[in-house]
């Protein structure tokens, strides 16, 4: 079933068409929200409500560009309030810099960091810091777009982001001796 | 020197010369480059990564934002359901109530359930007594009558062969209807012969209507003391048995209950009745009456139009619960 097809069928609001379009995205959109949500429940309400939300909105999709794309930012989105409920999104260094929080993931140098292991660093960071981090280094995101959707300034995306990059080279440091 | 001197000169000193970045620069294109590679890190490893979302999660979605219509059905079937528990429940009212000999002829009759509700805790007895006893025992005897005077008389013989504790007079001029009267001490009645209140402790009211006669037919726990035999038991007047009950009644904490047809009265009913059994051959024309009405309410519920409990069951359209206690009396009228 082509993409198209699968969109139309949806539309019509057949449950296996839903079932299949579910199947072919939720592993990835449950990582894009893991990658913003450090309680994995978190992570799975907000794929359930993104979802719910990629359904409901299926009839204004224009089919212009990806659809995938389409489904992601609407999983973001999903991910972001989520993390406005769950954690606070400010959470400042000195907080940020006490003992259990600089614990770094087990992995040994010689080999190759996991994804499980990249959200389990991700995951260390503060929410702030997660959220900029995310937004600009994997979702493509400008300062502009990353302060709007957060209600920050630019500076302080820049200043979060340079932060999180740190923080991330300090822990994956120990872990490889070049990447 | 000429302009054209001048502009070969710097040409071809600054042209091809390389400058080596100053040490601030190096450190900042350092920083930038590991930058980069620690975003495509985290962008290759996890670009394309899929995490397994649990089985739960789709069925959750299913059921809370895709297909929600199967509750609503759900909800219909749910509504039908108890509208069937409500035509059974209606069905076993009437049939206990037919049972009991409510829907009888017989214009009196003691149900005790469907007007109280039992204490936690507390016993119920249910006594029947004279309505001139009313005037003398000032203890709150609960008392209704209605019968006429044969009746009272059968209804007695039944009385004294099945209940000990249970003492009807004849003489007595009806006026009110009472269907019901129960009488509930708090504290357990501690007169020898007075068995068949402990008997009655021992079980709930029943809905039917021969309570009152056929206490000393119901089964007793173990445990429980033994009533002495009823057939055996000597019969006493009912002017040797009243005493016993007042004394047995003597207590301060006695509440009485009088359940009648109707609106309140005008004035205080006192009349005593004892249920019997009714002749089968009277209730048959209203026991057709009864299932007519029945499977006519269970149309208007089909229907959705109002039912009327009064015309399925034969019951009154209205109810009058009087309750004593002590000197207070509280009168309710409830509207079938």
């Amino acid at each position: 079933m082509t993409e198209p097809d699968l969109i139309a069928a949806c539309l019509r609001g057949e449950p296996r068409a839903q079932r299949h379009l579910y199947n072919q995205f939720a592993g990835l959109m449950l990582t894009v929200c893991r990658r913003y949500l450090k309680r994995p429940e978190d992570a799975e309400e907000a794929l359930l409500l993104g979802f719910a939300k990629v359904f409901q909105a299926l009839p204004t999709f224009r089919q212009e560009g990806s659809f995938e794309g389409w489904i992601r930012r609407i999983m973001v989105n999903q991910a972001l309030m989520e993390l406005r409920r769950r954690e606070p999104l400010h959470l400042s260094f000195e907080d940020f810099a006490q003992p259990e929080n600089l614990a770094s993931t087990p992995a040994t140098a010689d080999t190759q960091l996991q994804a499980d292991e990249l959200l389990a660093l991700l995951q260390t960071l503060p929410p702030g810091y997660r959220a900029v981090f995310n937004l600009y280094a994997l979702e493509g995101y400008s300062h502009l777009e990353i302060a709007e959707a957060l209600g920050i300034s630019e500076g302080t995306s820049k200043s979060q982001l340079s932060k999180a990059r740190a923080m991330l080279q300090r822990r994956l440091a120990p872990q490889t001796t070049s990447f | 020197m000429p302009s054209d001197n001048l502009d070969d000169l710097f040409r071809q000193q600054l042209g091809q010369h390389a400058t080596p970045p100053g040490a601030d620069l190096q450190r900042r294109l350092a920083e930038l480059a590991e930058a980069e590679r620690l975003d495509n890190l985290f962008r290759t490893g996890l670009g394309s990564h899929a995490s397994q979302p649990r089985r739960e999660l789709w069925e959750r979605l299913e059921d809370e934002h895709l297909h929600p219509e199967p509750r609503r059905r759900r909800g219909v079937v749910a509504w039908w359901q108890l509208s069937a528990a409500a035509m059974l429940l209606l069905a076993l009212l009437a049939g206990g109530l037919w049972r009991g000999g409510y829907l009888g002829q017989r214009p009196a009759l003691a149900v005790s359930k469907p007007a109280v509700r039992p204490a936690a805790g507390s016993s119920a007895v249910a006594v029947a007594t004279s309505a001139g006893a009313a005037a003398t025992t000032a203890s709150g005897q609960l008392i209704s009558n209605s019968l006429p005077t044969n009746t009272i008389a059968q209804s007695e013989n039944k009385v004294q062969e099945k209940s000990t504790s249970q003492a009807t007079a004849s003489r007595l001029a009806p006026s009110s209807i009472p269907i019901a009267t129960t009488t509930r001490p708090r504290r357990p009645a501690t007169v020898p012969h007075a068995a068949s209140s402990i008997q009655a402790k021992t079980r709930r009211p029943d809905a039917a209507a021969g309570v009152l006669a056929t206490t000393g037919k119901r089964t007793i726990p173990a445990g429980q003391p033994q009533p002495p035999t009823p057939p055996e038991a000597p019969e006493l007047p009912a002017s040797r048995q009243l005493p016993a009950l007042i004394a047995m009644m003597a207590p301060p904490d006695i509440i009485e209950v009088d359940v009648r047809r109707g609106p309140a009265p005008a004035r205080p009913a006192a009349q005593a009745v004892v249920a019997t059994a009714p002749s089968p051959a009277a209730d048959q024309p209203r026991r057709r009456l009864r299932l007519g009405g029945l499977l006519r309410q269970a149309d208007h519920l089909v229907h959705g139009e109002p039912v009327s409990l009064a015309e399925a069951t034969g019951l009154p359209e209205s109810l009058t619960v009087q309750a004593r206690l002590g000197g207070r009396t509280v009168s309710r009228t409830i509207q079938l």
